[in-house]
């Protein structure tokens, strides 16, 4: 049976189409890996530039040895009032260094990552955004991200 | 690894490590200020490096978390 009656007609309605499998073998033990944490949960430094929450595709550098009261979140997608409570509901930075201490892993990173997910521009995300933050992680010798998101 | 509170939202957008414990949107890591759970969800998330071998895999956590909205 032919299923195509006109061709190339395209629908009106956006439809979320997965991008092309990403997956690159995990081959170091844990304890040797240097940890950082990236979420797209709209977190950043009190003394940054909050996030527009109109869309912003804008990521912020989070140094490894800030202390979790120096942080905050400016999202508008989603309740923030678990994750003013308690940062590490959504960005467990206190939990991360517990485990580096305790030798479950090697390191906290010595950076990490806040931006703003939940729309905005999305080809900026895909072509700019993740590239540069995947640059930054390389940069500082980091063997695995955790992320918080969706 | 990315720890989601909407899985099949983080499967279809492509991420190639899913984790998913039983939690709101805002408390990915589990409930504030329960150092237990949030400590036991990371743990996990970073253990199910050592287990995933394929892309696109989603592995549910026992661990549960309702917000009181």
């Amino acid at each position: 049976m032919k299923l195509t009656v006109v061709e190339g007609l395209q629908s009106e309605i956006y439809v979320p189409i997965t991008p092309p499998p990403v997956f690159t073998p995990f081959t170091k033990e844990l304890k040797d890996c240097t940890v950082a944490l990236v979420s797209a949960a709209g977190i950043h430094m009190k003394s940054q530039k909050p996030f527009n929450l109109a869309g912003d595709f804008t990521y912020r550098e989070i140094p490894g040895d800030t202390p979790s009261s120096e942080l905050m979140v400016t999202h508008g997608g989603y309740d923030n009032t678990d994750v003013n409570r308690d940062i590490n509901c959504m960005f467990p930075i206190d939990r991360l260094r517990e485990l580096a201490k305790e030798g479950f892993i090697k390191a906290a990173a010595p950076v990490h990552i806040g931006f703003m997910g939940g729309g905005g521009n999305v080809k900026k995300f895909q072509e700019e955004t993740g590239p540069q933050i995947a640059e930054v992680l390389k940069r500082e010798g980091v063997d695995v991200a955790v992320l918080t998101a969706g | 690894m990315l720890i989601a509170a909407l899985p099949p939202v983080a499967k279809q957008q492509g991420s190639p490590r899913i984790v998913a414990p039983m939690v709101p949107m805002g408390a990915n890591v589990g409930e504030p200020n329960n150092e237990v759970m949030q400590t036991a969800i990371l743990k996990d998330a970073l253990k199910a490096l050592e287990t995933i071998d394929t892309y696109g895999k989603v592995i549910p956590l026992p661990y549960e978390y309702k917000a009181k909205i």
